[in-house]
């Protein structure tokens, strides 16, 4: 079953916000109700003679919609598989489903959307991972915290991409460095430096040029080259030769320069 | 390296001791509910010490439902654990911090893990720090036993190809070109499978767009290096003049491997400034002694030759 951009089988940012909104809703009423009816069944249990039988079935119950509930879990486990092996129309159809299954607890839930977000921003529709990411951050519990840094990056991304360097900065405010993995530092510092460039604080990202650079080495080869890129474009502007010189070779010895611009056309005045 | 057993005796102590004893406490527990219940509803309430064991029965139903969520949390929070420090394992071998990510290694190794698939990526930077350290069968011990997939967990084909490269690349650091030159086969074999699959994908849902060209850019730099292993350094400038713009594509940083083994060759063939602008290429990416230590055959390039300027801010200290 294949999802393109029209058809069913793909939903919409729209309605996989409602949808969680709505499930989640049913997480916490559910809840709420299953503990307020413990006391109710243990008195009825204890009055018409049946002992904990009521608790139990009770509890039975609540087992089995749990059980129903894990459905969607599953989907999204499906569509982390299928978007490594980078079938992203299978992974639309599972997370589609993901997110539209019957659920009475809210763990999985938040984490569906979450994939759907990254789902998005792996094809480059931006406007719908940001929207889903900052959705994802405004449901999540404290239980779900281990979501919030690569959510964050995931929107802090899709904001520069977007050309919304202004909320992005806002987010990286949000995300201090001493919780993040290395992954996320390194990614974290390309944002940054990317986001100061285009603020045009140059001296900003000079006062850093050594650590900044170490840690773009560890990034993949295109995205390495963007973060030289940038560094060389604020060596240029304040005037340091060697260090543009420098980077902008290590940008084109790593990546093919063309791609670099047609991504961020502001680096032209470096690679070209 | 220091350690009481050779290298190789502790890499298969570790493979063994890692293995994931099975645990299915949360099967047990579920279990236990099951016939606590049905023993509960099974026993009559007569005479009395029925009674007193259909409550025990009772109250055992309600604990082991109770246990049953704090078990599943606590489980999780230890795969967590393991996972978060695997991932450290990880970031302190893309640290280059050996002697942390050995030191890890041993500790995560050293008993039984919990998840497989952890195991496997604590391995695979296991043989890499052994690489690092030039114990290059040790590695490979590591890299045979993923490959034989001996516990029924197959690494996907992406790890496979990454685990052969591997493999196959410290068969030439020691030397050992036949059996070099038969992992390269297996390789390549990979690789045209792998491409004839896509072909057919595309002949079958592709269109009329020209199908995509599949090859492996780490392949191509392991014929370099085994082109200048072997003293065939025209080739290896033929090989690297027509692949160098995939290499770009695909190494990343790595690319810098290719340019010292052509500056190499260049250098063989007497063309010194191909030499030096290629040596120049590689310097710029890695450090000079970085280079020099991974392939040994290019370490007389730093007496012939200038290596890149670093610019001032970026020097240490």
């Amino acid at each position: 079953m294949n999802a393109t951009a029209n058809s069913p089988a793909r939903i919409s940012a729209t309605s996989a916000i409602q949808a969680t909104r709505r499930w989640l809703m049913v997480a916490r009423s559910s809840t709420i109700l299953f503990y307020g009816l413990v006391p109710v069944v243990v008195v009825a249990g204890s009055h018409f003679g049946l002992g904990i039988l009521p608790l139990l079935v009770l509890t039975g119950v609540w087992f089995m919609l749990g059980m129903l509930s894990s459905r969607s879990m599953r989907y999204t486990m499906e569509a982390t598989r299928s978007m490594a092996a980078g079938d992203f129309e299978s992974a639309e159809v599972s997370l589609g489903q993901a997110v539209r299954a019957f659920t009475v607890v809210r763990t999985g839930k938040v984490a569906s959307l979450q994939n759907l977000a990254a789902l998005r921003h792996a094809k480059r529709e931006f406007a719908d991972a940001a929207r889903l990411a900052a959705e994802v951050l405004a449901r999540r519990s404290r239980g779900e915290s281990h979501l919030d840094s690569p959510t964050r990056l995931l929107l802090i991304d899709s904001l520069v991409e977007l050309g919304d360097f202004r909320a992005a900065e806002i987010e990286l405010g949000r995300l201090p460095p001493a919780d993040l993995t290395l992954r996320e530092a390194v990614t974290r510092t390309l944002l940054n430096t990317e986001v100061l460039a285009a603020t045009g604080r140059f001296e900003a990202i000079l006062a850093d040029a050594k650590p900044t650079v170490e840690l773009l080495e560890l990034l993949p080869g295109s995205m390495a080259a963007r973060g030289f890129a940038t560094v060389a474009l604020a060596a240029k502007r304040l005037g340091v030769d060697d260090l543009r010189e420098h980077l902008a070779k290590r940008a084109t010895l790593i990546a093919d320069a063309e791609a670099i611009v047609r991504r961020r056309p502001a680096l032209a005045e470096v690679l070209v | 390296m220091e350690t009481a057993h050779s290298p190789i005796d502790e890499v298969r102590r570790l493979i063994e001791v890692s293995r994931p004893a099975p645990r299915p406490v949360l099967r047990w527990l579920g279990w236990g509910f099951l016939l606590s219940a049905c023993a509960f509803l099974l026993l009559p309430a007569d005479p009395p010490q029925m009674l007193a064991l259909k409550v025990v029965f009772a109250m055992a139903s309600f604990a082991l439902l109770i246990l049953s969520p704090i078990v599943a949390r606590a489980k999780l929070a230890e795969e967590r654990a393991e996972a978060r420090n695997v991932e450290l394992l990880d970031e302190y071998v893309q640290l280059r911090r050996w002697p942390e990510a050995l030191s890890l290694a041993r500790q995560l190794l050293g008993r039984p893990m919990r998840r497989w698939e952890a195991r496997h990526a604590a391995l695979l930077s296991l043989a890499t720090t052994m690489i690092r350290y030039h114990e290059f069968e040790a590695a490979r011990s590591v890299h045979d036993y993923l490959l034989r997939n001996d516990d029924g967990i197959e690494p996907d084909a992406a790890t496979t190809h990454l685990i052969k490269l591997a493999r196959a690349m410290t068969l030439l650091r020691e030397d050992l070109l036949v059996d070099a030159d038969a992992a390269m086969g297996s390789i390549r074999n990979d690789v045209g499978r792998a491409r004839d699959q896509i072909r057919a994908a595309h002949a079958e849902f592709g269109g009329d767009e020209p199908a995509p060209r599949f090859e492996s850019a780490w392949l191509w730099l392991l014929e370099l290096y085994r082109d200048i292993k072997t003293g065939h350094f025209d080739e290896a400038i033929a090989l690297h003049e027509t692949k160098h713009r995939m290499m770009r594509e695909q190494l990343g940083q790595c690319v810098a491997d290719g340019w010292a083994l052509v500056a190499r060759a260049y250098d063989a063939m007497n063309r010194p400034d191909d030499a030096q602008r290629a040596y120049d290429n590689a310097t710029t990416l890695v450090p000079p002694g970085e280079l020099h230590r991974r392939y040994p055959e290019t370490a007389p390039l730093a007496d012939r030759y200038a290596a890149a300027p670093i610019p001032a801010m970026l020097r240490t200290a």
